[in-house]
């Protein structure tokens, strides 16, 4: 869907377009895609806006109103029948803003000494994460031996690391059976937590900045774009794990921790960590960064999962989990640790913090889950 | 600029040419030396060793001095010999012991082990384990693996894990259950055989495609419904050899890793049934029957006998058979180099001097070498100078001789330096072959009744001609030319190879090999299509034409069989099309012979069988002109891929070998065995194919004794099938 790319950035315009505008546009054709997409740029009940569109309306309407008295005419009194909160009578690009609007107002991003950023939801902090104590003079030489390492897959990879760089979501449909036709609200939801991710990791990624590996060492050299975005944490590690955490609570009911505990990380998981990895076979980030957006994105789609299976108002016990790396024995992200499937699965697992929220609020959000629920049940 | 040769000079330690040439001359390797190396041994270091090649128990094993020399990088070094690293036979309570149990399995009297020696080899496919999930492989030796991963004492280097260790290792990244889903990078890194952090690092098999993955899926990969019991009768020795970073760009030490391989398999295989048999199991009579499958090689050397790892292997089997032990088959790929221009014959006349151009290519990071080989089997003196003199000329620039060559007694080596305005940019070393020392191992008889021979080579090194440093040890690039002039008194044949040039680092493209440049040698004919060996199909009067003959060039691609598969010791396999059986236009060519020797560039047919420099068969690496390469297994278990080459059709073979081995077929040796199967397959093209595409003798060259269809793993590869198929 070509609309949301046009205002709302290349992450998100690509993903929702390259899900979105694939199946939608391919089945159901001019039509629907008129009243379905349209409204943004204003395309038209039956096609697109255009001059000659415009012209043909004008010389109809000169033809066949006649003169118009305003006085004369009894205005209609029009219903409001379709508008409802299932927001079905808004375009995709509307109903997302609504959605990523009321997700993100009950999340927050505060900065916390020099160090240490934390996301909150509400007033309670579910997820601190600290820039790595080794980031310093040669501290992350490990690491960036483990750039040079992946870097041997580039060839290998170069159709993911290019298609991911704004579309994400058509490679857990590989996996999940999902499209508009089928599973849109599974759809729905998929992109108002990939929008909110974006949102919420920039912040998390401008009170922790770090350089990108680049900035480090010439001999980097990514083979695409290098983000003007801080490298710590991954915004696609944030982005594939909150995305993950998500479909797969809404396709099995299991939480993360639960999942991290199958005898191994199920396939969106999986995919999650291959859309990560892809970054620093790219170039544009280390592994440590992807560890700490992979415990960012799985807090926020925990979260995000708990916000909308709970009523508004009622109590909410928020999990929680941190990343704040050192060189320590007991650290959670030693210098020379490679963002592994083993260490996802050892350590992405938030547990239940002490705090109740209860001013948590998200009922179009929640309707919006219900339904993406039902289409898996 | 002004190009001076510098006098001849003795190689200090009497190094192998390639090494010095690494070490001293301005190669591209970083290489130090333990011990007394006062540096502190770090990630990316690599070290010259002198680790004997030496057969145990058996003293008579002649050491090859030259190929104890090997480059070991300082991660799989073991460090608790202080730089006196001696391999030693397998610690017997190690080994597995044949008997069921937890992470062991029973290995049956009638198995055959499937020896697989190649880069990138994934451990834990289904197709390599039982119906339990228990693995099939018996020992996994990772020659460049981090030692530290193991910390055995009794190896030189790397990392070696038995079947009980990758059991626990399967359990492990499978969450306890043996039949669950394997966390295959993590696994792979524990065994030593994935690593991506040092610069020595081991990357293939993260790949989508390795070579060892698609390798050891053809020799040894089974379902459990396979026929002939294959999946529980062949147990697989792997040996996951170190990339072309580690080999040098050239294969310097190709020979040496190969060497090492070889015994470790055999001594393992060796190891085992001495412990079953101690223990009172049923075990065969002389040994596991073994199979090994070599998919490497390198361009230049001397393609017969004389070539060291030929004697070597030679040697080792000899003596295998002394003391009877089990037989072991090596099968190899004839060679992928038909096409690169790398291979020339020059026959001067008494006193003439014949040119040859040689390019080298501009922005090439590594360098370039040319061998040459000649005989001279008139002179007997003990002391001889050799009767082809070498001179060179710089791209634009005069010849410039080196010195008159230096008198050599057999063994050995003097070079020359070529300076341009004071700096080096090229060795020149000849070395009087030592045919003496291979020759211990051949009965009395056999060596008094041999014929003696003089026989020389030349290697030509030149630098880089780009370098990151800025260094000005650069050759320029373009034509130089090579001149041979002969002052012996009758005309000597010269055989000038271009040696293999590979990338140092994974998919890199900065190592531009060098090639014969003659003006007169055609890539492709005049409708435009690939000039080949041999024209395919047969043309109106039955026949196959020799292209070679036709041309006047002495730029062949006959000759351009890897050098360490020229002999008589292995199987050597060629490539062809599934579709319609033309021969593969990237597989290697025989040299051709007249009267058993070289006819140099008046090719003619081969003598059959013995002919060593030809193939000794062929296997589809091609299913069809659209569809190159063939169809094996990839890197994550389950995935299958294409690719294309002579090695995949040596995998092949290896696994025929292995099924007549089963079958108790085979017994004569692994070259009449496959040749049996390559005319058996070929009489039934005879019967059933197309006229045009049936055998002749003219092939020999490129497809030895015929074309055997591939052996049926799976299903069958293609919807159509030709006359190739089986």
């Amino acid at each position: 869907m070509t609309l949301i790319g046009g205002t709302h950035g290349g992450t998100h315009g690509g993903t929702h377009g390259g899900t979105h505008g694939g199946t939608h546009g391919g089945t159901h054709g001019g039509t629907h895609g008129g009243t379905h997409g349209g409204t943004h740029g204003g395309t038209h009940a039956g096609g697109g806006a255009s001059p000659l569109m415009s012209s043909a309306l004008m010389v109809q309407q000169d033809a066949i109103t006649g003169f118009w008295d305003v006085d004369q005419v009894n205005l209609q009194t029009p219903g409001n029948s379709g508008v409802s909160d299932d927001l079905k009578y808004l375009s995709d690009f509307r109903r997302q803003q609504i959605l990523m609007g009321e997700l993100c107002a009950n999340f927050g991003v505060e900065k916390r000494g020099r160090r240490s950023v934390y996301l909150k939801l509400r007033d309670t902090d579910i997820c601190k994460i600290k820039k790595p104590t080794y980031a310093r003079g040669n501290g992350l030489r490990p690491q960036m031996a483990l750039v040079r390492g992946y870097s041997d897959l580039r060839s290998d990879r170069i159709p993911e690391i290019y298609r991911q760089m704004d579309d994400i979501i058509s490679f857990y449909e590989a996996a999940v059976h999902m499209n508009l036709n089928r599973r849109e609200a599974t759809l729905h939801v998929l992109s108002a937590v990939h929008s909110a991710a974006i949102t919420l990791e920039m912040q998390v990624k401008h009170y922790a900045w770090m350089p990108r590996p680049s900035e480090y060492a010439q001999q980097v050299q990514p083979i695409i774009p290098t983000p003007d975005h801080s490298s710590y944490p991954s915004g696609h590690a944030t982005e594939a794990f909150a995305v993950a955490t998500v479909l797969h609570r809404l396709t099995t009911g299991q939480t993360l921790s639960n999942a991290m505990q199958e005898p191994s990380p199920p396939m969106v998981f999986r995919i999650a960590h291959r859309i990560a990895l892809n970054r620093t076979v790219a170039g544009v980030h280390f592994p440590v960064d992807s560890a700490a957006g992979a415990v960012l994105g799985g807090v926020l789609g925990e979260a995000i999962g708990d916000l909308a299976e709970t009523a508004s108002g009622a109590a909410l016990t928020p999990k929680t989990l941190d990343f704040a790396p050192t060189r320590g024995r007991r650290s959670v992200f030693k210098p020379d640790q490679d963002f592994d499937l083993p260490w996802i699965a050892l350590r992405l697992r938030p547990v239940a913090g002490g705090h109740r929220v209860r001013d948590h609020h998200a009922p179009l959000f929640s309707e919006l889950w219900d339904a993406a629920k039902d289409e898996w049940s | 600029m002004t190009y001076r040769w510098t006098k001849w000079k003795r190689v200090k330690n009497d190094l192998d040419p390639y090494i010095d040439w690494s070490l001293k001359g301005p190669g591209e390797d970083r290489i130090g030396f333990l011990p007394g190396d006062p540096t502190v041994p770090r990630d990316g270091d690599y070290y010259l060793q002198t680790i004997p090649q030496q057969i145990f128990g058996d003293d008579r094993w002649i050491v090859f001095e030259e190929l104890d020399q090997i480059v070991v990088p300082k991660v799989a070094l073991n460090p608790t010999t202080g730089g006196e690293v001696i391999p030693k036979p397998p610690v017997k309570s190690e080994l597995p012991s044949g008997k069921s149990g937890t992470n062991s399995t029973k290995i049956r009297k009638d198995t055959i082990i499937a020896g697989v020696v190649d880069v990138g080899m994934p451990l834990g496919h289904r197709r390599l384990r039982f119906a339990d999930g228990k693995t099939r492989v018996l020992s996994a030796w990772q020659m460049v693996g981090d030692w530290d991963l193991k910390k055995q004492d009794k190896i030189p280097f790397g990392c070696e894990f038995y079947e009980d260790e990758i059991n626990k290792k399967l359990r492990d990244f499978s969450d306890g259950n043996l039949l669950g889903r394997l966390e295959e990078n993590a696994f792979h890194q524990a065994l030593g055989v994935l690593d991506f952090s040092r610069i020595s690092r081991q990357t293939s098999v993260a790949n989508r495609a390795s070579h060892g993955a698609h390798v050891l899926d053809m020799v040894a990969g089974a379902s459990l419904d396979d026929a002939d019991e294959f999946s529980e009768r062949v147990r697989v020795i792997a040996v996951n050899a170190p990339s072309s970073a580690i080999f040098g760009a050239s294969g310097t030490y190709l020979d040496s890793y190969m060497l090492h391989a070889i015994q470790r398999i055999a001594d393992v295989s060796d190891g085992i049934w001495t412990k079953m048999s101690k223990a009172g199991e049923e075990v065969p009579r002389k040994g596991f029957p073994i199979v090994i499958n070599l998919s490497f090689g390198k361009h230049a050397g001397s393609k017969d006998t004389l070539d060291r790892f030929a004697a070597a292997i030679k040697q080792f089997q000899d003596l295998r058979k002394k003391t009877g032990k089990s037989r072991i088959d090596i099968v190899m790929p004839t060679g992928n180099d038909n096409l690169a221009q790398c291979n020339a014959f020059l026959k001067p006349k008494r006193r003439e001097t014949l040119p040859l151009n040689w390019r080298m290519q501009p922005q090439d990071q590594s360098s370039n070498f040319t061998e040459i080989w000649f005989e001279d089997d008139k002179q007997k003196a003990k002391k001889q100078r050799p009767a082809i003199e070498l001179s060179l000329a710089p791209p634009g620039g005069p010849p410039v001789s080196p010195p008159a060559p230096p008198r050599l007694r057999p063994g050995w080596t003097r070079f020359s330096k070529l300076e341009r305005n004071g700096t080096v940019v090229g060795h020149l070393y000849i070395s009087r072959v030592n045919e003496k020392r291979r020759t211990r191992s051949e009965p009395r008889k056999a060596r008094k009744s041999r014929k003696a021979q003089l026989r020389y080579r030349y290697i030509l090194c030149l630098t880089p001609t780009f370098r990151l440093d800025g260094s000005p040890s650069v050759a320029q690039s373009g034509l130089w030319e090579i001149s041979l002039k002969n002052s012996a008194k009758k005309r000597i044949q010269a055989v000038l190879s271009v040696q293999t040039d590979q990338g140092l680092s994974p998919n890199r493209t900065i190592n531009r090999r060098s090639y014969f440049d003659d003006p007169f040698y055609l890539t492709h004919a005049s409708d435009g299509r690939l000039l080949e060996s041999y024209s395919y199909p047969k043309d109106k009067n039955g026949k196959f034409q020799n292209l070679d003959i036709l041309a006047n060039t002495p730029v062949r691609r006959h000759g351009t069989m890897n050098a360490t598969a020229a002999h008589k010791a292995v199987a050597r396999v060629g490539g062809y099309r599934a579709s319609d059986g033309r021969p593969a236009f990237y597989s290697s060519t025989g040299r051709g012979r007249t009267n058993g020797a070289d006819s140099g560039t008046e090719v003619k047919p081969s003598g059959g069988k013995n002919s060593a420099r030809a193939p000794t068969a062929a296997l589809p690496t091609d299913d069809g002109h659209a569809h190159g390469g063939i169809l094996s297994g990839g890197s994550v278990d389950g995935s299958r891929v294409v690719m294309r080459g002579t090695s995949f059709a040596s995998s092949q073979a290896a696994r025929l070998m292995i099924s007549e081995r089963l079958a108790g077929r085979g017994k004569r040796g692994v070259r009449s065995a496959i040749w049996k199967l390559a005319q058996a397959a070929e009489r039934r093209v005879e019967t059933n194919g197309p006229q045009e595409l049936t055998y002749d003798v003219e092939l020999i060259e490129v497809i030895g004794g015929g074309r055997i269809p591939a052996p049926q793993q799976r299903k069958p590869r293609r919807v159509q099938r030709s006359p190739f198929d089986g």
